[in-house]
């Protein structure tokens, strides 16, 4: 893959998808924002359900991933809901100094009237929509793309098969100049001084230090000790001893080079190189904040299969696992398990997967995209006052 | 012969059966054919490829997942009866 077809941006990289996204800034908005969806199928919906009585990080946090969200290499045009007209133009005038379309529509302006606001926000929509069906796609520098890794309801081949070929992939993308990133802090258990040891700098491996002491503390503080029973007996049934050989399966589809940067969750991913983002475990949450930080694709590997991805970042689907790959046929976007059932080399498949992804960042659709599987979330970083 | 069973790193002491083996049977790596299996080990588990003692550290993923806690024999299951993490 030397380079693909994508929208180049006035300003951040360019994207593999034009999305109009429809951003409804607060839970006031979000029913009124489904209705607006519901008439723009082809639109991404973002909306929080949260939007007021944030403070301290979070509410920096919930600004930053929407603002994110809203300026995504993927992003095209905006159609934002808000519920008072000084979030609306902030974010509309963020939209607007990266080069992109935006119409804001806050029920304020409405004098709250959301029927009328939605109707208006529906023809305002379409009319974006089209201009942005009309931009042609243009070349675009693989050294550009931002490819993020998660794996989800995992089995014995997770480890063997489906992590070491996505690494394989990272390897690859990041030897051609290209960016990639990896998260869920928990999941490292156990190998985090294998992480540090791989930093290109004592800045990023203290970086790093500092993120998982703090992600750990937020375990102890409730109480948890996320040791015992870990790995658990489906995870000895299948074959994993130690917590060192869950993680480093978990991990092996960071592949095996230098990390360039240690980052927060949901923060810029700055440059090419590897980078490992601190986020909690749960995919969507995960998934949502490299996607945040600049990500425009994701492989999201399983064993069992499950059929989320992100809305925004085409989200490719591959699994190491036999039944999974027969039984989710329309779920699964690549089929790793002939490596799994001795038939083929894990090497052999590597140039199958670039050029999938070739064709992914192309135009082409992946399973989450047909099936509509596709969302955003933002973490909570404290509760509301 | 179709291959049963892998090796994830070059540097690993251990092979990922990728099929339920039988005692006896000899494991089929893309290299070749490994030591014969002590007892039944199950798909997704590990064999030992060659010999390591008690104490020595053994290698998947091409880092150490933990330590022998008895002398492991080439072909025998690793798994909780003889390997132990460092972290407990």
């Amino acid at each position: 893959m030397s380079g693909f077809q994508g929208f180049p941006r006035n300003s951040g990289r360019p994207g593999i998808r034009n999305h109009l996204v429809i951003l409804s800034m607060c839970g006031l908005n979000a029913p009124g924002a489904r209705r607006v969806a519901e008439a723009l199928p082809e639109a991404v919906l973002i909306s929080s359900p949260y939007g007021r009585g944030h403070v301290g990080a979070d509410k920096a946090f919930h600004a930053h991933m929407l603002r994110a969200f809203a300026t995504h290499p993927n992003t095209g045009a905006v159609l934002i809901l808000a519920p008072d007209d000084g979030l609306c133009d902030r974010m509309e005038q963020a939209v607007a100094e990266t080069g992109r379309a935006v119409a804001g529509f806050s029920l304020q302006r409405w004098g709250e009237d959301g029927t009328a606001m939605t109707r208006a926000a529906v023809e305002e929509g379409r009319r974006l929509l089209a201009d942005l069906q009309a931009v042609p796609r243009a070349p675009c520098q693989l050294s550009d793309l931002v490819i993020a890794a998660e794996c989800g309801h995992s089995d014995a081949s997770s480890g063997i098969v489906a992590n070491p070929l996505v690494g394989d992939l990272f390897d690859h993308h990041i030897a051609a100049g290209g960016a990639a990133v990896f998260a869920e802090t928990l999941e490292w258990l156990g190998c985090e001084p294998g992480l540090y040891a791989r930093c290109v700098s004592q800045d990023v491996s203290d970086r790093l230090r500092a993120l998982v002491r703090a992600r750990h503390a937020i375990t102890e503080a409730a109480g948890h000790d996320i040791h015992i029973g870990n790995p658990g007996p489906q995870n000895h049934e299948g074959g994993i001893t130690t917590l060192e050989e869950k993680s480093l399966g978990a991990i092996s589809k960071g592949g095996t080079g230098p990390i360039s940067g240690a980052l927060a969750e949901g923060e810029p991913i700055p440059g090419p190189g590897l980078h490992v983002m601190d986020t909690p475990t749960l995919s969507p949450e995960s998934i949502s904040s490299m996607v945040a930080g600049g990500a425009q694709l994701v492989i999201f590997t399983t064993g069992h299969g499950n059929p989320y991805g992100s809305a925004l970042a085409p989200t490719i689907k591959l699994t190491g696992n036999p039944d999974t790959a027969r039984r989710l046929p329309d779920q699964i976007d690549f089929d790793a398990s002939e490596v799994f059932r001795g038939l083929r080399d894990r090497a052999s498949l590597l140039p199958e997967l670039t050029g999938l992804i070739g064709r992914i960042c192309g135009g082409a659709l992946t399973a989450v995209e047909r099936n509509r599987e596709g969302d955003e979330v933002i973490s909570r970083l404290g509760p509301s006052v | 012969m179709t291959v049963s069973a892998i090796v994830i790193h070059p540097g690993d002491s251990v092979a990922c059966l990728l099929r339920d083996h039988r005692a006896g049977e000899c494991p089929v790596l893309p290299s070749g054919r490994a030591a014969a299996l002590a007892v039944d080990t199950p798909m997704g588990h590990k064999v030992a490829l060659g010999a390591i003692r008690k104490g020595e550290p053994v290698i998947k993923f091409g880092a150490v997942i933990g330590h022998a806690t008895k002398d492991i024999a080439p072909g025998d299951h690793v798994h909780l009866h003889n390997l132990e993490g460092g972290l407990r």
